[in-house]
C-alpha cells in the first residue's frame, strides 16, 4: 500500500533502492554459471587438444597462416599474445599454458583464473581466425561478462565453503553481487539474442520453411560426420520435423527463460541443449555445442536446477527400489531346482 | 562435487531452504528476490552500492540496445545507427549468428591443386594434372569423432574468400567503365593479397607432403563447386550427375619452403 506520510521524492528513492536491493542483496544464477565454467574450460582444453600433434601448422611461428599474416586479419583494439614474439619457445610457452589454464578455469573457476582464461583464449583464437566456430564466437563475449561473476560456487573445490560466506553477507547489499547479477543478465541477454537471431534467420530462410535445409546440411561435405545421418535427413517427415524443431526452439528460447512456468524454461532449455548433443553428434561439432550447451545452462535459475535434481533423485530412488523388489523374489527357476530338495527333504 | 541438496532440501549445502534459493530464506512475501532488513522493510542500500548499480546500468543498457540493433535484419534505422552501435560492439563484441541460415550450403566445394616440380634425379619440370585436395581434407574430423580435428575449417575458409574475390572481381567488371577496371581490380587484389599469400603457404605445404622427395616449383589452385542432388531427385537411379562449375583461379605461385606440416 502507498505510503501517504511520504513524499513523491521520497517515495520515488525508496523504489530506486528496492530495485538496487534486488539487484545487489544475492547472487542468482549460480549453478548454471558453474556449468558454463566447466564448459568453457573443458572446451577450450578440447579445441587445444583437437590438433595438439598439428599445432605448429595451425598457430606456430612457421604455420601457414604466419604471424605476420595472421596480425594484419587482427581488427582494431584486437590483439594477441602469440604477436609478442615469434619465437617458437613463447609459442610453446602460450600454447601450454593455454590448455593449464583452461583446466584449471574448469576444475577451480574464481576470477583471476577467468580473466587469465579470457586473454589466453582471445590471443589463440586472433592467432588464427580460419578455424573458428560460431561457439567460439559466443564464448569470447561471455567469458568477458564471466569475470564479473562468482562462477565457482558450484562444482568446485571449496564451493560448499564459498556458499556458506555468500549465505552469510546475503540480504547486505554489496558491490560485489551486484556486479554478478549484472554480469550474469548480460550473459542470459546474449544467449537469448543468439537464439533469436537464429531462428529469426532460419524461418525467413525458403529452404527452413520447405523444411529441406537438413537434407541440404546433411550433404555438405565438411560437416558430413555420418552418413546414417544424411540417409536419415532424406526422409522428408524426419527431415521436416528437424527443421521445423530446430526453429521452434530457436524462436520460443528467448520467451520461455523469461516464463514463470517452470517447465516451460526447463522444456525448451533441454530441447535446445539436446539440438546441440544432435550437431555434436552428427556434424563434428563438438566444441561448438559444449560451449552452446554451458551457455544455455546459465538460462535456467537455480531452482530449475534443483527442482530437477529432486526428480532425478526420485526417478532413481523409484527405479532402484524396484529392482531390489525384483532381486528379493526367487525367479521360477530357482523355485523349480529347489523343487526336488524340498521333496527329498 | 556434485552437492546440489537432497531431496529434503536439508542435507544439502545450502541448508533448510533448498529449493527456495542459492542459499537465502524467502523474503516476508514470500518471494526468494525481496530482499528485507532486520525490521522487515527494504535492506539499506549504502551510497557506494546505489553509484555503482547506477553507474553500471548505463554500460549494460548501452550494450543491450546495440546488440539488439546490430543482430536485427538490415532496416533503415539499423543503417543510421550502424556507425554508433559498431563503436560499441567492435571488436570485443562483433558476432554472427546466422548458423545455416537463412539458406544453408546448397553445393559442396572443391579444391584442385596443380604442381610444377622436378622429380628426384631429374631435371625436367613437370606440370601435375588438377588433382582434387578438399574431399580427404574433409573426411578427416571421421578419424577422431570425439573431438575432430579443424583441418576442414581452414578449406573453408580459403573457399569462402575465394567466392567472394570472385564475386567482387564480377562486379568490378559489371559496374565500371573499361578504363577504371584495371585499377579496381589491382585495389580489389592489393585486398586479398594476405589471403592468396595464406594460400600459397598452405598449397607448399600440401604440395610437399603429397609428392614427398620432389623438389616442387610452383603450385596452383582451382577452386569450384558442385550442386548437391536437389531433395526432390534424392531417390532418382542413378543419381543425377551434378554439373562441377568453376569459382576462381588463381595464377601459379612459387613454393615456399619452410612451412610447418
Amino acid at each position: 500500500m502507498r505510503d501517504l506520510t511520504r513524499g513523491p521524492r521520497r517515495a520515488a528513492a525508496a523504489g530506486l533502492d528496492r530495485a538496487i536491493a534486488r539487484v545487489a542483496c544475492r547472487e542468482h544464477r549460480l549453478i548454471g554459471l558453474a556449468l558454463l565454467r566447466i564448459a568453457i574450460g573443458v572446451g577450450t582444453v578440447m579445441y587445444c587438444l583437437a590438433d595438439y600433434g598439428d599445432r605448429q601448422f595451425f598457430w606456430g611461428p612457421h604455420s601457414y597462416n604466419s604471424p605476420q599474416l595472421a596480425a594484419q586479419a587482427v581488427p582494431h583494439l584486437g590483439f594477441s599474445l602469440y604477436f609478442v614474439s615469434h619465437s617458437q619457445w613463447w609459442f610453446e610457452l602460450l600454447f601450454h599454458a593455454t590448455v593449464l589454464v583452461a583446466a584449471a578455469f574448469a576444475v577451480f573457476g574464481g576470477r583471476a583464473l577467468t580473466v587469465a582464461t579470457a586473454v589466453l583464449m582471445w590471443s589463440l583464437y586472433y592467432r588464427n581466425q580460419d578455424v573458428l566456430e560460431g561457439g567460439n564466437n559466443l564464448v569470447e563475449i561471455l567469458v568477458i561478462f564471466m569475470a564479473f561473476t562468482v562462477s565457482n560456487a558450484y562444482f568446485a573445490p571449496g564451493a560448499k565453503r564459498r556458499r556458506q560466506r555468500l549465505r552469510e553477507t546475503a540480504g547486505t547489499p554489496t558491490i560485489r553481487t551486484a556486479a554478478h547479477n549484472l554480469g550474469t543478465y548480460l550473459i542470459v541477454f546474449q544467449t537469448a539474442v543468439l537464439y533469436l537471431t537464429a531462428g529469426y534467420w532460419k524461418v525467413a530462410g525458403k529452404v527452413w520453411q520447405d523444411g529441406v535445409a537438413m537434407y541440404y546440411i546433411s550433404r555438405v561435405t565438411g560437416f558430413q560426420m555420418s552418413t546414417a545421418y544424411a540417409h536419415w535427413m532424406s526422409n522428408a517427415t524426419l527431415g521436416t520435423a528437424v527443421c521445423y524443431f530446430t526453429v521452434f526452439v530457436e524462436l520460443a528460447f528467448p520467451f520461455a527463460i523469461v516464463s514463470t512456468r517452470p517447465w516451460v524454461r526447463k522444456t525448451v532449455t533441454v530441447s535446445v541443449e539436446a539440438m546441440h548433443l544432435g550437431i555434436m553428434a552428427f556434424m563434428g561439432l563438438v566444441c561448438f555445442g559444449l560451449m552452446m550447451i554451458g551457455a544455455d545452462c546459465v538460462c535456467l535459475r537455480d531452482e530449475d536446477y534443483r527442482a530437477m535434481w529432486l526428480r532425478a533423485r526420485r526417478l532413481a530412488d523409484a527405479v532402484t527400489g524396484r529392482l531390489r523388489a525384483v532381486d528379493l523374489l526367487p525367479s521360477p527357476a530357482v523355485v523349480r531346482l529347489a523343487e526336488p530338495e524340498e521333496r527329498h527333504a | 562435487m556434485t552437492d546440489i541438496p537432497g531431496p529434503d532440501g536439508s542435507g544439502g549445502p545450502d541448508g533448510p531452504h533448498g529449493p527456495h534459493g542459492p542459499y537465502g530464506p524467502r523474503g516476508a512475501d514470500g518471494s526468494p528476490d525481496s530482499p528485507h532488513g532486520a525490521d522487515g522493510g527494504p535492506a539499506a542500500v549504502p551510497w557506494r552500492v546505489r553509484v555503482f548499480v547506477v553507474a553500471a546500468l548505463l554500460p549494460v543498457a548501452l550494450f543491450t540496445a546495440a546488440c539488439l540493433i546490430y543482430n536485427a535484419p538490415a532496416s533503415p534505422v539499423q543503417v543510421r545507427l550502424a556507425r554508433p552501435v559498431n563503436d560499441v560492439m567492435g571488436p570485443y563484441f562483433s558476432q554472427d549468428w546466422q548458423l545455416f541460415a537463412p539458406t544453408p550450403g546448397t553445393t559442396n566445394d572443391l579444391l584442385y591443386l596443380e604442381v610444377t616440380m622436378r622429380r628426384a634425379g631429374s631435371a625436367t619440370a613437370v606440370q601435375t594434372k588438377p588433382l582434387e585436395i578438399e574431399g580427404a581434407i574433409d573426411r578427416t574430423p571421421r578419424e577422431r569423432r570425439w573431438n575432430p580435428t579443424k583441418l576442414p575449417g581452414v578449406v573453408l575458409a580459403f573457399q569462402e574468400n575465394a567466392a567472394d574475390y570472385a564475386r567482387q572481381s564480377g562486379q568490378i567488371d559489371e559496374n565500371y567503365p573499361a578504363d577504371e577496371r584495371a585499377a579496381q581490380h589491382k585495389a580489389l587484389l592489393k585486398r586479398f593479397t594476405p589471403t592468396f599469400e595464406e594460400l600459397q603457404r598452405f598449397l607448399s605445404v600440401r604440395a610437399a607432403s603429397l609428392y614427398p622427395g620432389a623438389k616442387i616449383l610452383a603450385v596452383r589452385a582451382t577452386f569450384k563447386e558442385q550442386p548437391i542432388v536437389p531433395f526432390s531427385q534424392r531417390y532418382e537411379s542413378p543419381a543425377p550427375s551434378q554439373p562441377v562449375s568453376g569459382v576462381l583461379r588463381t595464377s601459379w605461385m612459387s613454393y615456399v619452403p619452410g612451412v610447418a606440416d
